[in-house]
Protein backbone atom coordinates (compact mmCIF):
# COMPACT_ATOMS: atom_id res chain seq x y z
CA UNK A 1 0.00 0.00 0.00
CA UNK A 2 2.89 2.43 0.44
CA UNK A 3 4.32 1.08 -2.66
CA UNK A 4 1.31 1.82 -4.83
CA UNK A 5 1.38 5.66 -3.27
CA UNK A 6 4.76 5.61 -4.25
CA UNK A 7 5.07 4.18 -7.56
CA UNK A 8 2.52 6.78 -9.24
CA UNK A 9 4.28 9.82 -8.42
CA UNK A 10 2.63 10.77 -5.03
CA UNK A 11 0.79 14.12 -4.36
CA UNK A 12 3.04 14.58 -1.39
CA UNK A 13 6.54 14.45 -2.43
CA UNK A 14 6.79 18.12 -3.14
CA UNK A 15 6.96 17.76 1.14
CA UNK A 16 9.55 15.33 1.29
CA UNK A 17 11.61 17.51 -1.05
CA UNK A 18 11.22 20.59 0.71
CA UNK A 19 12.19 19.05 3.93
CA UNK A 20 14.95 16.79 2.53
CA UNK A 21 14.67 14.59 5.41
CA UNK A 22 14.21 11.56 3.25
CA UNK A 23 15.72 10.79 0.37
CA UNK A 24 12.67 10.54 -2.23
CA UNK A 25 13.31 9.99 -5.83
CA UNK A 26 13.63 12.70 -8.22
CA UNK A 27 10.71 14.51 -8.65
CA UNK A 28 8.40 14.21 -12.13
CA UNK A 29 7.84 17.52 -13.81
CA UNK A 30 4.07 17.77 -12.56
CA UNK A 31 5.25 18.11 -9.01
CA UNK A 32 8.58 20.42 -9.66
CA UNK A 33 6.14 22.78 -11.06
CA UNK A 34 4.07 22.43 -8.42
CA UNK A 35 3.72 26.15 -6.19
CA UNK A 36 3.92 25.20 -2.31
CA UNK A 37 3.15 27.60 0.50
CA UNK A 38 1.63 27.34 3.93
CA UNK A 39 -1.60 29.07 2.82
CA UNK A 40 -4.59 28.41 5.43
CA UNK A 41 -2.80 24.96 6.86
CA UNK A 42 -2.77 24.80 10.51
CA UNK A 43 -1.10 21.05 12.31
CA UNK A 44 -1.82 21.09 15.65
CA UNK A 45 -0.05 18.13 17.17
CA UNK A 46 1.93 18.51 20.66
CA UNK A 47 5.60 19.64 20.49
CA UNK A 48 7.02 17.48 23.31
CA UNK A 49 5.49 13.71 23.37
CA UNK A 50 6.51 11.21 26.20
CA UNK A 51 5.48 8.25 23.80
CA UNK A 52 5.02 8.14 20.39
CA UNK A 53 2.15 5.33 20.68
CA UNK A 54 -0.26 8.02 20.47
CA UNK A 55 -0.24 11.36 19.39
CA UNK A 56 -3.13 13.58 19.04
CA UNK A 57 -3.52 15.84 15.55
CA UNK A 58 -5.65 17.52 14.08
CA UNK A 59 -5.04 19.13 10.18
CA UNK A 60 -7.22 21.76 9.07
CA UNK A 61 -6.77 24.05 5.80
CA UNK A 62 -8.58 26.96 6.20
CA UNK A 63 -10.45 27.52 3.11
CA UNK A 64 -12.24 30.28 4.22
CA UNK A 65 -9.74 33.28 1.91
CA UNK A 66 -10.16 30.43 -1.32
CA UNK A 67 -11.39 31.34 -4.40
CA UNK A 68 -15.09 30.16 -5.24
CA UNK A 69 -14.81 26.93 -6.46
CA UNK A 70 -11.48 25.75 -4.85
CA UNK A 71 -11.91 22.93 -2.57
CA UNK A 72 -9.04 20.98 -0.71
CA UNK A 73 -8.71 17.31 -2.03
CA UNK A 74 -6.87 15.66 -0.10
CA UNK A 75 -5.33 15.94 3.27
CA UNK A 76 -2.10 14.10 4.56
CA UNK A 77 0.11 13.82 7.28
CA UNK A 78 3.92 13.04 6.20
CA UNK A 79 6.26 11.50 9.40
CA UNK A 80 9.42 11.63 7.31
CA UNK A 81 11.48 9.53 10.09
CA UNK A 82 8.75 6.58 10.53
CA UNK A 83 9.37 2.98 9.05
CA UNK A 84 6.65 3.99 6.54
CA UNK A 85 6.59 7.97 6.37
CA UNK A 86 3.48 8.50 4.95
CA UNK A 87 1.45 8.45 8.25
CA UNK A 88 -1.47 9.04 6.56
CA UNK A 89 -3.83 10.34 3.57
CA UNK A 90 -7.24 11.22 2.84
CA UNK A 91 -9.09 12.25 0.12
CA UNK A 92 -12.14 14.19 0.73
CA UNK A 93 -15.73 14.00 -0.64
CA UNK A 94 -17.98 16.79 -1.17
CA UNK A 95 -19.71 16.17 1.97
CA UNK A 96 -17.35 17.61 4.18
CA UNK A 97 -17.80 20.85 5.95
CA UNK A 98 -14.67 21.88 6.78
CA UNK A 99 -11.00 20.46 5.38
CA UNK A 100 -9.83 19.27 9.18
CA UNK A 101 -9.06 15.61 10.43
CA UNK A 102 -8.91 14.91 13.90
CA UNK A 103 -7.01 11.75 14.72
CA UNK A 104 -3.92 10.00 16.85
CA UNK A 105 -1.22 8.68 15.03
CA UNK A 106 2.08 6.63 15.68
CA UNK A 107 5.82 8.15 15.45
CA UNK A 108 9.15 6.32 15.73
CA UNK A 109 11.14 8.83 16.34
CA UNK A 110 11.27 13.11 16.96
CA UNK A 111 11.15 14.35 14.11
CA UNK A 112 9.34 17.38 11.80
CA UNK A 113 5.53 15.71 11.25
CA UNK A 114 4.06 17.60 8.15
CA UNK A 115 0.92 18.31 7.39
CA UNK A 116 -0.07 18.25 2.94
CA UNK A 117 -3.05 19.48 1.39
CA UNK A 118 -3.66 19.65 -1.86
CA UNK A 119 -6.23 21.61 -3.27
CA UNK A 120 -8.20 21.44 -6.42
CA UNK A 121 -6.49 24.18 -8.29
CA UNK A 122 -2.90 22.28 -8.16
CA UNK A 123 -1.33 24.09 -5.53
CA UNK A 124 -0.25 22.80 -2.21
CA UNK A 125 -0.01 23.72 1.19
CA UNK A 126 2.14 22.26 3.72
CA UNK A 127 3.03 22.98 7.56
CA UNK A 128 5.37 21.21 9.79
CA UNK A 129 5.87 20.73 13.26
CA UNK A 130 8.88 19.45 15.20
CA UNK A 131 7.83 17.24 17.48
CA UNK A 132 10.32 15.62 19.95
CA UNK A 133 9.64 11.98 21.17
CA UNK A 134 11.05 10.46 24.78
CA UNK A 135 10.06 7.39 23.37
CA UNK A 136 9.09 5.63 20.34
CA UNK A 137 5.97 3.53 18.91
CA UNK A 138 7.60 1.95 16.47
CA UNK A 139 10.07 -0.22 17.87
CA UNK A 140 10.75 -2.17 21.19
CA UNK A 141 13.17 -0.31 23.63
CA UNK A 142 15.21 -3.59 23.74
CA UNK B 1 -7.78 -17.00 20.87
CA UNK B 2 -9.97 -18.57 18.06
CA UNK B 3 -13.39 -16.68 20.58
CA UNK B 4 -11.47 -13.19 19.95
CA UNK B 5 -13.38 -11.34 17.62
CA UNK B 6 -11.66 -11.01 14.40
CA UNK B 7 -9.70 -7.43 14.18
CA UNK B 8 -11.87 -4.51 12.92
CA UNK B 9 -15.52 -5.97 13.72
CA UNK B 10 -16.05 -3.64 16.52
CA UNK B 11 -16.72 -0.02 15.80
CA UNK B 12 -18.62 3.18 16.65
CA UNK B 13 -20.20 5.65 14.48
CA UNK B 14 -21.02 8.41 16.74
CA UNK B 15 -22.52 11.21 15.47
CA UNK B 16 -24.89 13.67 17.42
CA UNK B 17 -28.76 12.87 18.12
CA UNK B 18 -30.10 15.84 15.91
CA UNK B 19 -28.61 18.57 14.17
CA UNK B 20 -29.79 21.71 12.60
CA UNK B 21 -29.92 22.35 8.57
CA UNK B 22 -26.18 22.81 7.16
CA UNK B 23 -25.06 23.43 10.83
CA UNK B 24 -21.67 21.56 10.92
CA UNK B 25 -21.34 18.50 12.99
CA UNK B 26 -18.46 16.33 14.13
CA UNK B 27 -18.63 12.82 12.84
CA UNK B 28 -16.10 10.33 14.86
CA UNK B 29 -15.02 7.05 13.88
CA UNK B 30 -13.90 4.10 16.44
CA UNK B 31 -12.56 0.97 15.28
CA UNK B 32 -11.32 -1.77 17.49
CA UNK B 33 -7.83 -2.98 15.59
CA UNK B 34 -4.65 -3.39 16.81
CA UNK B 35 -3.06 -1.90 13.68
CA UNK B 36 -0.14 -4.32 13.97
CA UNK B 37 2.55 -2.40 12.84
CA UNK B 38 5.48 -5.59 11.95
CA UNK B 39 7.89 -4.17 13.83
CA UNK B 40 7.19 -5.72 17.02
CA UNK B 41 8.20 -8.89 17.69
CA UNK B 42 6.75 -11.62 20.26
CA UNK B 43 7.76 -13.41 23.29
CA UNK B 44 9.59 -15.77 21.28
CA UNK B 45 11.22 -13.12 19.04
CA UNK B 46 9.54 -14.07 15.90
CA UNK B 47 8.17 -10.82 14.43
CA UNK B 48 4.71 -10.42 14.64
CA UNK B 49 2.68 -9.57 10.89
CA UNK B 50 1.53 -6.73 9.94
CA UNK B 51 -1.66 -6.04 9.88
CA UNK B 52 -3.27 -2.26 9.66
CA UNK B 53 -6.69 -1.07 8.03
CA UNK B 54 -5.88 -0.14 4.46
CA UNK B 55 -8.72 1.55 3.52
CA UNK B 56 -11.81 3.38 5.02
CA UNK B 57 -14.55 4.65 2.84
CA UNK B 58 -17.32 6.68 4.36
CA UNK B 59 -20.35 7.50 2.65
CA UNK B 60 -23.35 10.05 3.31
CA UNK B 61 -26.11 8.95 0.77
CA UNK B 62 -23.74 7.04 -1.45
CA UNK B 63 -21.73 9.81 -1.78
CA UNK B 64 -18.37 9.97 -0.33
CA UNK B 65 -17.10 12.09 3.07
CA UNK B 66 -14.16 10.85 2.83
CA UNK B 67 -11.81 8.32 1.94
CA UNK B 68 -8.75 6.92 3.94
CA UNK B 69 -6.17 5.47 1.73
CA UNK B 70 -3.35 5.01 3.89
CA UNK B 71 -3.32 4.76 7.17
CA UNK B 72 0.03 3.45 8.26
CA UNK B 73 0.62 5.60 10.71
CA UNK B 74 -2.89 5.55 12.77
CA UNK B 75 -2.90 4.04 16.44
CA UNK B 76 -4.57 0.98 17.30
CA UNK B 77 -7.84 1.69 17.71
CA UNK B 78 -7.85 4.23 15.73
CA UNK B 79 -9.82 6.93 15.64
CA UNK B 80 -10.91 9.44 13.00
CA UNK B 81 -13.13 12.79 13.03
CA UNK B 82 -14.91 14.51 10.65
CA UNK B 83 -16.60 17.57 10.69
CA UNK B 84 -19.37 17.39 7.96
CA UNK B 85 -23.09 19.25 7.23
CA UNK B 86 -25.99 18.67 5.40
CA UNK B 87 -29.64 19.62 4.69
CA UNK B 88 -31.24 16.15 4.59
CA UNK B 89 -31.35 13.62 6.71
CA UNK B 90 -29.59 10.53 5.56
CA UNK B 91 -27.46 7.73 6.59
CA UNK B 92 -23.99 7.47 7.15
CA UNK B 93 -21.76 4.35 6.33
CA UNK B 94 -18.25 3.72 6.98
CA UNK B 95 -16.59 0.47 5.40
CA UNK B 96 -12.89 -0.49 6.30
CA UNK B 97 -10.62 -3.51 5.13
CA UNK B 98 -7.29 -4.12 6.78
CA UNK B 99 -4.32 -6.45 5.20
CA UNK B 100 -5.21 -9.54 6.52
CA UNK B 101 -8.85 -9.08 4.48
CA UNK B 102 -10.82 -8.46 7.21
CA UNK B 103 -13.81 -6.07 7.06
CA UNK B 104 -16.08 -3.96 8.45
CA UNK B 105 -18.72 -1.41 8.47
CA UNK B 106 -20.87 0.42 10.59
CA UNK B 107 -23.42 3.56 9.76
CA UNK B 108 -25.72 5.82 11.89
CA UNK B 109 -28.67 8.27 10.71
CA UNK B 110 -27.72 12.10 10.94
CA UNK B 111 -31.17 13.14 11.44
CA UNK B 112 -31.56 16.58 10.82
CA UNK B 113 -34.06 18.95 11.99
CA UNK B 114 -37.42 19.29 9.76
CA UNK B 115 -35.94 17.41 7.00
Amino acid sequence: MVLTAALAAPWWLPALDTFAQTSARPLDERVRTAKIERGGLSLDIPVVVETGTSVPVVLFADTSKLKEGVRVERLGILAPKNPRPVAMEIELGKWMAQARITTNIRLGASQSVIGVAQLSDGSYWQHAINVVLTGSACYDGT
Amino acid sequence: MSTQPRPGQNARLIVPRLVQPNEEFAVRLLIQHPMETGFRRDDSGKPIPANVIETINMEFEGETLFKGHVLNALTANPSITVMMSSKKSGSLRANWRDQDGNTGSISAEVKVVGA
